[in-house]
């Protein structure tokens, strides 16, 4: 008898331990962010708690914005949490990196504070790492390359001899939003192979796979520490003058601080097929707690210092406005 | 089948997902503890039941681009044998694998095959979309000679798919025509044979080896110079393409009114294979075979035969055997050498052997003629003793005393080169080709012996060469440019005969002179010609398509033409009653005498076309064109008519045809699965070279002639829309008006002969073999199934086809005309990929009785004969692939 209770214990132990490891597998993140119903315990113990969800690929730069925040703000709990509903409700910041429909953004106050430039990216190994880092693309052939489209005009279209597969996001997600509508298409148009995951895993199918193609956002393409390229993926130039060619100039993705450097000084006439898009926080208008406003003025206020770092582009200032939630939140909190 | 344990197990880990991390955190409530203790024996069980550990499940939606559930789509775990089908409700359910990441494979027949890399279980239900084949298969043609998608094509092209042919039971060009409404096809035998578009491009009736066909006929960019080429089985075909309007500054022989594009399956380094038998009624048979594979590294073969046997649908009383049947014989192969990526080289052959006994024409109606009482179709043949074996030409019945006979064999070698050089393409192709033609007609139509024998015997070669360059010149100029040659050869092989027999008196006599009935005097009597053609050809064209910007494109073409032939004619009478009796030796003349000329012409030109393109917005292109257009010199080669005993030998030659053509045009693809296509036209044709009818039996074919200026008019409508992943239709709609502009010198129809003037003016009038009206509409339904294991997809398609009456007299005659009729077509059956397919189809399916073409009898007694449409045919073909 007490030989079956201890094996059933040890099995036991071993099915939590499988399990835990099965929802850090799916969670998949470098980070460990908290599950929903951890939430809840904390919130018991402690009033103060801001939950945040949202687009994965910021989570290390709000995270390092949450650490910097609770220096200030010791009494305020904010948590990243895994987004477990759709039900934008249940959280009371959501950190999002595309724009909502009129209808959902009319009852929310929006905080715009970080831009994100996606880039295509292959396999380094790959054929086409091989020929188009050094040619580039322009936007015929992204279009080329990534999208389907019955209406395109092939007599025009290029040969292209290496052999490529396409990763795209199976779920409607901020980035492969951004980089399709950039280029007149829908998420769905995108052709390839879908992942069922967050942006990090198109990173992982990338580097499995020695003809992989995709597209990321600047803060996973790069090592936060080294800020090169993470080891195994190419960035592919593209024409960002939009003469059709891609020069030597237009060459330089190596280091990130050089990236982040060009895309905000460089005019919007002149930055051409690099998809841009804003990194939003929001809050209900009607039922935000004043700590998740008061987390967000400081991110308004004090996050834009870490944005290179972490592979952002600084938003433009009048987006940023300020003022605007300033004056939101002096109503909401006073 | 999974187990109860794997079902609750999923259910609880799916619930301790959500719910377990408080273990982590060290918060516990008393639900928490009693539930833990539930997993305690739930996880204990299912653990020491060896089920899947640590398994959860993925749910999702499977729909098409049109949001639409796709019910029976296959979801299977890549590598295992784990699978799950969508349910009716459009969901699916399927136990993950054990280990992320893992990946899904959705597949469904007519959708493209999806997979989907699972990273981690999604906490909501995937939407997974899947993309429709047929959304995938754009119409690509090559009529610019580079693979283009058809709606950016701005020339009005109709493209009839090698899978519709294969199942509709039509075998040959003739059978395709009623799916492209502004394609006319009148074919008394192949020889004499009308490939027309938009009313434009051969003479009608019957026609004359002298001139040079307007609507171009390509097989895999070999021009085949004889419209026989039409009745040749179709083996291996791929799709054929049909342009409407002058395309000569893109295809190397003169197209003035169109082309036939046809491309046929390649050789191929992955071996495949097709095997197909028929079987209808008429006892209808038809077996095809088509197999390809590697010879090694650089070379693959493809090696193709067809066989077609089908019994008569006439039957002819005077032998008491059925005619116009069809005995076919087809044999293709192609050997392949690829000696790199940039090369390929293709050796080709075709061989062609029919014997039917056929083509034989019905006695459809009698005119009374302007002539004497006695000189009547119908008075003749009362004084003979005579009556036809049925005044209903739809009894099918015949009598005729002439075997029907039909020899015709074609084939030929091509050697095609393409070599990507710079930025584009380097095509070279050569060809030889043969046609042989041995037939034997009985064109008094009736059991009297008139004409005893009519037996144009010929043999023709031909050689082509074309070299053009196409491709992309700078980042905004591309195009094609081109030479090519031709040189062909015709001879009687090697005589042409036409021979009265013991009736002709009675059908030439002009008189009452009692010298006609003079015994033999017809008997034997006869024409035996012989003549050689030699023709070459040389053209020098350019088409270059520049981009002003990316909406806006002008696309200017040239083209330089040389055309010279040389024409040996002889003709000498033999036989009948020898006598040096002058009176009799008149009469004898009167039915035939011997003629002989030589002619030459020769002829240089320079045409071309400007089309402009506009992209108005992504789905919707225009175009307009305005082009010039050559079809060259032609030769009188059946003889030439006389007046006052006189050969009339200006007619030996024929002036060239003059082309002005504007169209406008629209391509819209509304939705990603529909288009909408619409072109107004308009053609002027100066010197419209014509054949017209003569009295005279020594030139009964006719004789080529130009009418001053005729003019075609029109518009068309072509759409096709796919409502679902079951449901697709199509319609094409021409309006087509062709008129004689001026023709002050033209034959008179067949009842004015015998009055005053063998010759009127019919300016204003219509030209013949075109309906105001005609149309195609069909729709076909599919939906997945499975047959003999293999997934495949059901298909039922209903193809109508009208058109309304038309002229069949190259001069308007009150007579010679076709009524409006429709016609209904169907097959279904079950179309698997790489397996055992199955199609029933039928054609005239409401068994209409319609005439396709009404020909005069020569002699122009007044009686008048129809080319019949076939009745109802239907059969079964039975297809395997692999």
């Amino acid at each position: 008898m007490k030989s079956i209770f201890a094996l059933n214990l040890l099995l036991l132990v071993f099915a939590y331990s499988t399990i835990s490891a099965q929802e850090l597998t799916a969670s998949s993140s470098n980070h460990s962010y908290i599950p929903s119903s951890d939430v809840s315990v904390l919130a018991k113990k402690n009033q103060r708690i801001v939950r945040i969800t949202g687009a994965r690929f910021a989570y290390p730069l709000v995270q390092k914005w949450i650490d910097d925040f609770n220096k200030q703000y010791p009494d305020i709990q904010v948590i990243i949490e895994s987004r477990a509903s759709s039900d934008p409700t249940q959280y009371e910041v959501l950190i999002e990196a595309y724009e909502h429909t009129e209808e959902i953004k009319k009852d929310r106050e929006y905080a715009y504070v970080a831009r994100y430039a996606v880039l295509p990216v292959a396999n380094s190994n790959s054929g086409l790492a091989r020929t188009y880092a050094d040619k580039g693309l322009d936007k015929d052939l992204i279009v080329q390359l990534f999208f389907h489209d019955i209406y395109a005009d092939k007599e025009k279209q290029k040969e292209i001899k290496e052999p490529f597969t396409v990763y795209t996001r199976l779920q409607k997600a901020g980035v492969p939003v951004t980089f399709s509508n950039y280029f007149s298409y829908e998420q769905k148009d995108v052709k390839g192979k879908a992942i069922a995951g967050s942006d990090e895993h198109i990173l992982k199918a990338l580097l499995r796979d020695s003809t992989g193609l995709s597209y990321l956002p600047l803060s996973l393409i790069y090592n936060h520490e080294t800020k090169k390229p993470v080891e195994g993926i190419t960035v592919l130039p593209v024409d960002l003058n939009g003469n059709g060619k891609v020069s030597d100039e237009e060459k330089f993705y190596d280091e990130l601080p050089v990236v982040t450097k060009r895309f905000e000084e460089t005019s919007s006439k002149d930055l051409n097929n690099v998809p841009l898009a804003y990194l939003h926080f929001s809050i209900d208008k009607n039922s935000a707690n004043s700590d998740a406003i008061t987390f967000v003025k400081w991110v308004i206020n004090n996050g834009q210092k870490d944005l290179n770092d972490f592979g952002y582009i600084r938003p433009d200032a009048q987006k940023l406005a300020k003022d605007k939630f300033e004056l939101f939140a002096s109503k909401r909190i006073n | 089948m999974k187990s109860f344990y794997d079902n609750n197990f999923i259910k609880i880990v799916r619930h301790l997902s959500a719910n377990s991390y408080p273990v982590r955190l060290g918060a516990r409530h008393k639900s928490a503890v009693q539930q833990k203790v539930i997993i305690f024996f739930v996880i204990s069980l299912t653990l020491l039941s060896s089920a899947s550990f640590a398994q959860s499940a993925v749910t999702g939606v499977v729909k098409d681009s049109d949001g639409a559930s796709l019910v029976g789509a296959t979801i299977s775990i890549k590598g295992t044998s784990v699978y799950s089908v969508v349910d009716a409700n459009g969901e699916f359910n399927i136990a993950a694998a054990q280990k992320l990441p893992f990946t899904l494979v959705i597949n469904l027949v007519g959708y493209k095959t999806q997979e989907i890399e699972v990273y981690e279980l999604p906490e909501e239900p995937l939407e997974i979309s899947l993309i429709d084949d047929s959304l995938l298969d754009e119409v690509v043609v090559t009529s610019r000679r580079r693979e283009e998608v058809a709606q950016n094509v701005p020339i009005p092209i109709s493209v009839v798919a090698g899978a519709t042919i294969e199942e509709s039971g039509a075998f040959n060009v003739n059978r395709v025509k009623e799916l492209v409404p502004t394609v006319q096809l009148y074919s008394s035998n192949p020889r004499n044979t009308t490939l027309n578009v938009r009313g434009l491009g051969s003479t009608f009736g019957l026609t004359n080896d002298g001139i040079d066909p307007g609507v171009g006929f390509y097989v895999d960019g070999v021009y085949y110079a004889r419209p026989a080429a039409t009745a040749l089985d179709f083996i291996d075909i791929e799709r054929i393409e049909v342009l409407r309007g002058p395309q000569g500054t893109l295809f190397g022989k003169n197209t003035t009114a169109g082309a036939f594009n046809i491309t046929t399956r390649k050789a191929s380094f992955t071996p495949s294979g097709n095997f197909e038998v028929s079987y209808g009624n008429f006892g209808y048979i038809q077996a095809k075979s088509s197999i390809t594979g590697p010879l090694g590294k650089k070379f693959a073969a493809r090696v193709s035969f067809s066989g077609t046997q089908r019994d008569g649908v006439l039957k002819n009383v005077a032998t008491g055997k059925s005619v116009n049947d069809i005995n076919n014989l087809g044999f293709r192969a192609q050997l392949l050498y690829a000696p790199s990526d940039q090369i390929e080289i293709t050796l080709s052959g075709d061989l062609s052997r029919q014997r039917p006994d056929g083509y034989a024409q019905v006695v459809a109606g009698v005119v009374q003629t302007q002539r004497a009482p006695y000189r009547q179709f119908n008075q003749i043949i009362a004084d003979l003793g005579y009556s036809l074996p049925s005044q209903n030409p739809f009894d099918r019945v015949i009598d005729h005393d002439t075997p029907w006979r039909s020899g015709n064999d074609l084939g030929g070698l091509a050697l095609n080169l393409e070599a990507q050089i710079g930025p584009g393409t380097l095509t070279s192709t050569t060809s030889w080709r043969y046609w042989n033609w041995d037939p034997s007609n009985d064109r008094d139509f009736t059991g009297l012996q008139a004409l005893a024998l009519s037996q144009a015997t010929s043999r023709h070669t031909n050689w082509t060469q074309e070299i053009r360059y196409s491709g992309d010149f700078s980042s905004n100029l591309s195009g094609v440019i081109g030479v090519f040659a031709i040189g062909q050869k015709l001879v009687t092989d090697p005589v042409h005969i036409e021979e009265s027999g013991s009736a002709q008196w009675r059908f030439s006599q002009n008189s009452t002179s009692d010298l006609w009935k003079t015994p033999g005097l017809l008997d034997g009597y006869g024409i035996r010609t012989n003549s050689t053609l030699e023709s070459f050809g040389g053209a020098v064209f350019a088409n270059i398509d520049w981009a002003i910007t990316d909406r806006l494109h002008v696309q200017p073409g040239i083209r330089y033409n040389y055309d010279t032939k040389d024409v040996d004619y002889d003709r000498q009478t033999y036989g009948g009653l020898q006598t040096d009796d002058p009176a009799l030796l008149a009469l004898k003349r009167v039915v035939y005498t011997d003629q002989a000329f030589k002619a030459d012409a020769s002829e240089k030109n320079l045409s071309g076309q400007v089309t402009v393109t506009y992209t108005v917005a992504k789905q919707i292109n225009t175009f307009a064109t305005f082009s010039t257009s050559y079809k060259p010199v032609g030769v009188n080669l059946g003889g030439l008519p006389t007046a006052g005993g006189e050969i009339l030998l200006d007619l030996a030659k024929i002036k060239p045809e003059y082309v002005t053509h504007f169209e406008i045009g629209l391509k819209t693809t509304p939705t990603s699965g529909s288009t909408l296509n619409l072109t107004i036209f308009n053609t002027d044709v100066d010197d419209y070279q014509t054949q017209v009818q003569t009295a005279e039996l020594g030139v009964n074919r006719g004789y080529l002639a130009n009418a001053e200026k005729v003019r075609v008019m029109g518009a068309e409508l072509d759409a096709n829309v796919k409502i679902d992943s079951h449901f697709s239709f199509y319609t094409a709609l021409a309006f087509t008006k062709g008129e004689y502009v001026s023709f002050t010198n033209a034959p008179v129809p067949l009842e004015e002969v015998g009055g005053e003037s063998a010759f009127k003016d019919i300016s204003g009038s219509e030209l013949p073999g075109i309906s105001k009206w005609a149309g195609s509409l069909g729709g076909e339904f599919v939906t997945p199934v499975k047959f003999l294991t293999k997934e495949g997809k059901f298909f039922i398609a209903l193809d109508t086809y009208y058109r309304s009456s038309f002229s069949s007299s190259p001069s308007p005659s009150a007579f010679l005309n076709i009524d409006g009729y429709a016609l209904l077509n169907g097959r279904l059956g079950i179309r698997v990929a790489n397996g055992t397919s199955l199609s029933v189809w039928g054609r005239n399916l409401l068994d209409k009785d319609y005439f396709e073409q009404l020909l005069p009898a020569g002699g122009s007694a007044g009686h008048y004969a129809a080319v019949l449409g076939d009745q109802r045919t239907f059969g079964v073909t039975l297809r395997h692939s692999f």
